[in-house]
């Protein structure tokens, strides 16, 4: 028991510091970002500055006028309600805009994810288990092209050669805007059009990492003595391959995928800028752009607790596929 | 003497290494009679292992097969297509390797890899494995409600080397190879381990081949017994002609440097010198430059097995001259 | 030496690697950046200009050469502070040990837990980056805390030999300790290691200024693409085609020099990695 307490802890800890430090940052933000949004507000919405100003202060969350630590009490007794902030460009809360993002960013990180590990996993099996295949250096070597070359890069590639010049995908958007979202089948075919650009660009890169983590587990699970007795024992290839070779290769491959899972989140932001799909990437890179602290705050603290997050779930998970591993102790 | 059951036929067997060619068994040839329990000793390094993966087909990476024939009821096996072998193992031919507590899959419980031995070869329901898989460990006196129920880490190293035994057993095979089986285990265990073995051999009549270089436990167990000394076999006789009345050289060597607990250890002796290389071994006998009656032809000529007699036999050119001397 | 050179990889790596450095450093002399004729916008690859130019006429060629200055520089920079704070706290953690250490490996977790990216990002857009060096810090505080984790493992096995033990006999105090005994044996592995991050720091660098958030320099190439797709959508116009692939091929291209590099170094230390091949 004491491992999990400690890893939680451990990960509650994180998030607060991360909220804090967040807090603290935009707080000292060099110039008065209320200033600009109170000037906004009086050009478009014909405000007076007074108004104007204590309007901006509400949705910022705090009064600049205030001393630190009651700002600081009124933003923790915000985010504890699950208020995550409010977005000046968009004039919404931050929850609005996740609830509507999230789910896009979800759908592509968890497809691209499934599709690059048991690919990745397949293909490291294969090349471990077939010493001296053409397969070998074939993986390896994509897998080093593909890990070289940072993931804007391939998305920015797709999306020039496929979406622009040759026209086969669409180059922006979650659906084509004349549908009705629903269960219907255009619908969900639409939606897979316009993402199958973004999973590619994740899925191309991680499948080599993958793919070459697995084939490294696998080639010193080779090496034990278990598979030699198993082959004595006259056990089919098949059975070999799958539980012995595999399921003791993967378990440290999983730790991975979590923790990958949450390094996608980072990753989202330029991928889905690249394609202007509007999953939470793209909110968060236009927030920075257009200097929006609030919701740049709250999507920051999201992305950071679904990771670590993450993290921790993995741990457990590792705990609970390896029975070396003991829990209850 | 029965008809054998296992016949090696001028085995040859080479392992790729950085410094050349290892050739770690020299055109060996064995017979291992039926029903019998043979010990194959020898010190480490001298290829008995090497043999014994080679009787599967179960060479590591770097190992081959260069020459000859074992044959098992008949039919070589080295010439037998995957999946003849594949049936053959464990159904007619059991291995237990050296280290048998690392034989087991750390992932699955003892009765799923029971089930799956049984699976590859048979169709038989979970329920009558388990059944006979409890007898079995019964036999190697363990409890089957706490052993089958158990991840290997749970277990014992000598708890593991019997389940390892039980589950040998589970097809019912014609022979039980063990390599190695008391190493690594504390001198209680092995007692325990060496009475265990011979019930299962009694009591099941099947042909077990024993390689260890613990000579004293294959005294107590084997009913024949072969020498082997750097890539070849020197010496094939009962156990008690090869303890008594050795022929070999080295043999003699070897039992004179048994300490026990009884008579005197004055007159304990080890063989000066060491074992040769098995890149680039000595011309001629392989023993010759530590043997005491060696001469110019031991080391020239390799010498050839000889019957001295019945069901004994030698490869030494000057055998007489060492049983005088 | 010679095994370095037997390496393929390696020697291609640094082929690379060194092509690029030359590029940096002599490059804009060669090529030197000029005023741009804003008539001559988009044009695709040509004799006068092999790259093509951008939207105000300037020649691609000569921003990719200049923006090689910026981005090995700033990634230079940001490797050097990583290292520096990563071998103060790891030999600070490696020998106070007891609580220091504890402290100092807690946060070191919480780093690594933190994903970068965004943090940076936020960083960046907060206190809008105006120079090399404040970016390479920001850069870099996110970079050091593998490496410390890893040298202070390294000090506290070294901590344990005799060297160690004989220097603190002899009273030859912390300061000798440090410098003479420990930082040479940590030197092989922070050098290996010193490739990689400058690796990452490029790719996190070009990714920040991609969104604009670090306009300090026009020709870096991330700040490029920014222009050429954010900015100017040149990315729907054909004819501009090379000034959006330069600076994609200008990334791609070091990226994979350093990891050969990189890898050819590693499979040079650690030769159990060339087992399979």
């Amino acid at each position: 028991m004491t491992i999990i307490v400690k890893r939680l802890v451990l990960a509650i800890l994180t998030i607060t510091v991360a909220a804090l430090v967040t807090f603290i940052v935009i707080q000292n933000v060099p110039g008065d970002p209320l200033y600009e949004w109170a000037m906004d507000m009086v050009q478009t919405s014909g405000l007076d500055f007074e108004t104007a100003y204590k309007m901006a202060a509400q949705m910022y969350g705090y009064d600049p006028n205030q001393p630190l630590l009651d700002r600081l009490v009124t933003y923790v007794k915000r985010l504890l309600k699950g208020d995550l902030g409010y977005s000046m460009i968009y004039r919404a809360s931050v929850n609005q805009i996740i609830a509507k993002a999230l789910p896009w960013t979800a759908f592509v990180v968890s497809v691209s994810l499934l599709l690059s590990f048991s690919m990745g996993v397949i293909l490291g099996t294969l090349v471990a288990w077939k010493r001296r295949s053409i397969l070998d250096p074939l993986v390896t070597g994509y897998a080093s092209f593909t890990a070289a070359t940072p993931d804007y890069v391939t998305a920015m590639l797709l999306l020039l050669f496929f979406a622009i010049n040759l026209k086969w995908f669409p180059s922006k958007g979650a659906y084509d805007i004349g549908i009705e979202p629903g269960f219907s089948l255009a619908f969900i075919g639409n939606v897979l059009h316009h993402a199958a650009l973004p999973i590619l660009s994740y899925t191309l890169e991680a499948v080599g990492g993958w793919a070459l983590a697995m084939k490294g587990a696998a080639i010193s699970v080779l090496g034990e003595d278990y598979i030699m007795a198993a082959k004595a024992r006259g056990l089919k290839d098949q059975r070999i391959v799958t539980s012995y070779l595999a399921r003791n290769s993967i378990l440290p491959l999983i730790t991975g995928l979590a923790i990958s899972f949450g390094a996608m989140f980072g990753g989202s932001i330029l991928i889905e800028t690249i394609f202007n799909y509007p999953g939470m990437g793209w909110f968060f890179s236009q927030a920075l752009m257009r200097k929006d602290y609030g919701m740049m705050q709250g999507l920051f603290l999201l992305t950071i607790t679904a990771t670590i997050l993450a993290n921790f779930l993995a741990d457990i998970l590792y705990a609970k596929l390896d029975p070396r591993v003991r829990l209850e102790r | 003497m029965n008809e054998p059951i296992l016949s090696v036929r001028d085995l040859v067997v080479e392992f790729e290494v950085r410094e050349g060619n290892l050739r770690s068994v020299d055109h060996v040839s064995l017979d291992i009679p039926k029903g019998a329990f043979m010990g194959l000793i020898g010190e480490s390094g001298c290829g008995k292992t090497t043999i014994v993966q080679a009787v599967l087909n179960l060479m590591p990476e770097n190992g081959y097969i260069r020459g000859g024939e074992i044959l098992f009821d008949g039919v070589d096996i080295l010439a037998l297509p995957p999946e003849k072998l594949r049936r053959l193992r464990w159904e007619r031919i059991a291995l237990v390797f050296q280290a048998a507590q690392n034989s087991l899959n750390p992932v699955l419980k003892v009765s799923e890899q029971m089930i799956d031995t049984v699976l590859a070869h048979r169709k038989m329901s979970k329920e009558k494995i388990l059944e006979r898989a409890s007898e079995l460990l019964e036999l190697v006196r363990l409890d089957p409600q706490r052993v089958l129920d158990s991840y290997p880490h749970e277990l014992s190293g000598g708890m593991k080397q019997r389940v390892i035994i039980a589950m040998s057993l589970l097809l019912e095979p014609e022979m039980l190879i063990l390599d190695e089986p008391t190493t690594a285990l504390d001198m209680i265990s092995q007692a325990y381990l060496m009475d265990r073995l011979q019930e299962i051999h009694r009591q099941l009549g099947i042909t077990m081949l024993m390689v260890t270089h613990d000579v004293s436990n294959v005294a107590k167990v084997a009913e024949r017994v072969a020498v082997m000394y750097a890539a070849k076999i020197l010496e094939v006789g009962g156990v008690e002609g090869i303890f008594y009345d050795p022929y070999h050289p080295y043999t003699k060597g070897l039992i004179n440097a048994i300490p026990s607990i009884v008579g005197d250890l004055s007159s304990k002796r080890p063989i000066p010198g060491f074992p040769p290389s098995l890149i680039s071994p000595p011309d001629g006998c392989r023993f010759h430059p530590r043997c005491q009656f060696a001469d110019a032809l031991c080391s020239q000529v390799v010498p050839e097995m000889e019957e001295v007699t019945t069901g004994h036999f030698v490869a030494c050119h000057h055998w007489k001259r060492a049983r005088e001397g | 030496m010679r095994t370095l050179l037997r390496n393929r990889r390696a020697v291609a790596g640094a082929v690379i690697l060194i092509l690029y450095f030359f590029m940096a450093t002599v490059g804009p002399i060669l090529v030197p950046l000029k005023e741009g004729e804003p008539w001559k916008a988009f044009r695709p690859p040509s004799w006068e200009h092999p790259l093509g130019t951008d939207y105000m006429g300037r020649d691609v060629l000569a921003q990719i050469v200049q923006g090689s200055r910026d981005v090995l520089f700033v990634a230079f920079l940001a490797a050097l502070f990583a290292i520096l704070i990563a071998i103060s706290l790891g030999i600070i953690a490696g020998l106070k040990g007891g609580f220091t250490d504890q402290i100092l490996m807690t946060f070191v977790n919480m780093m690594l837990t933190i994903p970068h990216l965004p943090v940076m990002m936020i960083l960046a857009a907060v206190f809008r980056v105006k120079d090399p060096f404040s970016f390479a810090l920001i850069l870099a505080f996110w970079m050091w805390a593998g490496l410390a984790r890893a040298i202070r493992s390294q000090v506290l096995s070294l901590r344990e030999r005799e060297f160690i033990e004989a220097a603190k006999l002899l009273k030859l105090g912390t300061a000798h300790i440090v410098f003479k005994e420990i930082l040479p044996n940590v030197m092989p592995y922070v050098a290996i290691n010193f490739v990689s991050m400058m690796r990452g720091a490029i790719v996190s660098s070009v990714a920040i200024m991609f969104l604009g958030l670090a306009p300090f320099s026009a020709t870096n190439w991330g700040m490029m693409l920014n222009m050429a797709t954010i900015q100017t959508g040149a990315i729907y116009i054909p004819q501009a085609l090379s000034y959006v692939l330069s600076p994609l091929l200008a990334i791609m291209l070091l990226q994979l020099g350093g990891y050969f590099f990189a890898h050819g170094l590693e499979e040079i230390f650690n030769p159990r990695l060339r087992a399979h091949e």
